[in-house]
C-alpha cells in the first residue's frame, strides 16, 4: 500500500509532488526489494530504501521464520546538480559496502585493506601459541600432551602456510587410519544407542584424501541433524576430540553425516554459489555472502574458482568469516 | 502499458524482459505483433524461449541473448524498431541511451514510472543530446509510463561501450 509521508515534503528538488514511499515484505531484504522494485516500476539504482525489520536469518540468508520489511522510494533528485556521475557512484559504492543485501551486520571496510594484516595477526599468534605451549608441556606425561599441542597448533599453522580456508592438513599420523575410523565408529555408534534412535553407523576411509567419514543412515534422523545441522556439527566436534584423544591421532580429518544430510547440503551451496557468481558477474558488484563455516567457505571458493569472470576471498573474523565473490 | 500506448505501427522491442513484462505480456495481447525480447542473463533468456513456445508465440515473438549496448550495435537490431518499451531497466539515462540505438526514425520509446511520474526525470537537454524527445508522461491505472520520441535518425556515437552508460549516465 504506497502510502505519502510527511517528510516527503521537506526533500529538496522533488519537483512538488507527492513523494511515494511503499512498504514491502519479503523472506529476504532483497526479495522485499523486489517487491518494491516491482511497485514502483523502476530499476535498483534509483530507489533508496530503508530496513523497517530484520528478516530472522537462516541457512545461507535464504530460509528464515520472520519476513523482511522495507520502505523504498525512487530517490528525489536533487536540484543543485554539482556532479551528478561522482553522486551516483558513490551512491552505488556506499550499497554494496554496507552490505545492503542483509549480509553486512558485521559490517567492516574494504576486505583487501584486512586480508594482509589479518594473516599477518594469525602468523603472530600461532607463533606465540605455539611456544606458550610447548613451556606448559615440559614434564608431562607423553601422549595427551602431545595430542593437545599438535592440536592446537595446527590451526595456526594452516593459516600461516597457505592463507586459504580448510586447505589439505599435513598427514603425520602415526595411528593407522583404520583404527581411528574404527574409534570414530564405535564412539558414534554408542552416543546414537544413547539417543535411543535405531540406526546404521558405518566408518570408511575415503581412498584419494584418506579422510575418515562415519556415515549414519536410518529412519527419523531429523534429531541427528538438529536446526541447520547444529547437532550435526556437534555430533561430528564430539567424535573428533574423541578419536583424537583415545588414539592420540590426529591430521586426519573426521567429517560425520546423517543420511546425506551434508551431501545435499552442499549441492545446495554449490547451487546458491553458481547463482550468486551469475549475479556478480552480470550487474559487476561484489557480493558478500552470510557468514559460513570454514567448510562452508572452501565450498564457495572451490565452485566459484570454476567460473570465470569472478574471484572470492574471505574476510572477518570467525565466526563471522564470510566469503566476498567479485568480478575478477 | 498496452492502455498506454494505444496504437503501435511496426516491430516492438523489450529492453530487459527479465520474467516477460512487459514485452511478454505485450506480445500476448496484440495479435499479429512482432515482439522481439533482449535480456542479458542466460537463465531468464531460457526461461522466455519456454514462455514463448508454451503461449504459441514462436511465430512472431524473438528472444536475444546479450548486451544492449552491444546489441545495439549490431545491423539486425540497430534502428531496427519502431517502438521499444522498459521495465525497471535501469535509470533514465541509462535506459534512454540504449533505448536510441534500437529506435528507427520516428520511433516511441515507453518506459515504466513510479506511481507518481515526475518529468524531471528525463530532461530536456540530456534526451536531446540522445536524439530523444518528450513527448508524455502519464499515470494509468496504478502505474507511471513516460513516452518519449527519436527525433531524425540515432546518432552514432549512441550506445557508449557496454557498462559505460551506467557508470557515466548522461544526467
Amino acid at each position: 500500500m504506497p502510502s505519502d509521508h510527511p517528510r516527503a515534503n521537506n526533500d529538496a528538488g522533488n519537483g512538488g509532488g507527492d513523494m511515494e514511499w511503499v512498504e514491502t515484505t519479503g523472506r529476504t531484504i532483497e526479495e522485499a526489494l523486489d517487491a518494491a522494485l516491482d511497485r514502483l516500476g523502476v530499476h535498483e539504482e534509483e530507489v533508496e530504501y530503508s530496513v523497517v525489520a530484520e528478516p530472522r536469518s537462516g541457512l545461507f540468508g535464504r530460509f528464515g521464520g520472520s519476513e523482511a520489511r522495507i520502505r523504498a522510494r525512487v530517490k528525489p533528485i536533487s536540484r543543485e546538480k554539482p556532479n551528478p556521475q561522482r553522486r551516483r557512484r558513490t551512491a552505488r559504492t556506499e550499497r554494496a559496502r554496507s552490505g545492503g543485501r542483509g549480509a553486512g551486520r558485521g559490517g567492516r571496510g574494504d576486505g583487501s585493506e584486512r586480508a594482509v594484516p589479518k594473516t599477518d595477526a594469525d602468523g603472530g599468534n600461532a607463533v606465540v601459541a605455539t611456544v606458550a605451549d610447548e613451556d606448559a608441556d615440559d614434564g608431562e606425561p607423553e601422549r595427551p600432551v602431545g595430542a593437545k599441542r599438535r592440536r592446537r597448533r595446527r590451526k595456526p599453522a594452516r593459516v600461516e602456510a597457505t592463507g586459504d580456508e580448510g586447505a589439505a592438513m599435513e598427514r603425520e599420523a602415526e595411528v593407522p587410519i583404520e583404527e581411528q575410523a574404527e574409534a570414530a565408529e564405535i564412539f558414534t555408534r554408542g552416543v546414537i544407542e544413547a539417543f535411543g534412535t535405531p540406526a546404521q553407523v558405518e566408518a570408511q576411509v575415503t581412498p584419494d584424501d584418506g579422510n575418515v567419514t562415519v556415515e549414519i543412515t536410518g529412519e527419523n534422523l531429523g534429531l541427528l541433524v538438529g536446526p541447520k545441522g547444529a547437532t550435526l556439527q556437534a555430533l561430528e566436534e564430539l567424535v573428533r576430540t574423541v578419536v583424537q584423544r583415545q588414539t592420540g591421532g590426529h591430521g586426519v580429518r573426521i567429517n560425520v553425516d546423517v543420511a546425506g544430510y551434508r551431501a545435499k547440503r552442499r549441492a545446495a551451496l554449490e547451487e546458491f554459489t553458481r547463482d550468486v557468481a551469475r549475479r556478480v558477474i552480470e550487474t559487476g558488484r561484489d557480493h558478500a555472502l552470510e557468514p559460513m563455516s570454514s567448510g562452508d567457505r572452501k565450498v564457495v571458493h572451490d565452485v566459484a574458482a570454476e567460473i570465470e569472470g569472478v574471484e572470492t576471498i574471505s574476510e572477518g573474523e570467525d565466526p563471522r568469516r564470510r566469503v566476498v565473490i567479485r568480478p575478477a | 502499458m498496452a492502455d498506454f500506448i494505444g496504437e503501435i505501427e511496426g516491430p516492438v522491442l523489450d529492453l530487459g524482459a527479465g520474467g516477460g513484462v512487459p514485452g511478454l505480456v505485450l506480445a500476448e495481447a496484440w495479435a499479429g505483433q512482432s515482439v522481439t525480447l533482449l535480456d542479458a542473463m542466460h537463465r531468464r533468456c531460457v526461461f522466455l524461449e519456454t514462455a514463448v513456445s508454451k503461449l504459441g508465440l514462436a511465430a512472431r515473438t524473438t528472444v536475444r541473448e546479450g548486451r544492449a549496448e552491444e546489441l545495439a550495435r549490431r545491423d539486425s537490431m540497430r534502428s531496427g524498431f519502431a517502438m521499444v518499451v522498459a521495465r525497471g531497466f535501469g535509470p533514465p539515462a541509462v535506459t534512454a541511451e540504449c533505448a536510441a540505438g534500437f529506435l528507427r526514425a520516428g520511433g516511441r520509446l515507453v518506459v515504466s514510472e513510479p506511481p507518481e511520474p515526475r518529468a524531471e526525470r528525463w530532461p530536456d537537454d540530456g534526451l536531446s543530446r540522445l536524439g530523444l524527445q518528450h513527448v508524455r508522461t502519464e499515470r494509468v491505472h496504478d502505474a507511471g509510463f513516460v513516452e518519449l520520441r527519436l527525433v531524425g535518425e540515432p546518432a552514432p556515437q549512441w550506445p557508449r561501450r557496454t557498462g559505460v552508460p551506467s557508470k557515466r549516465p548522461l544526467w
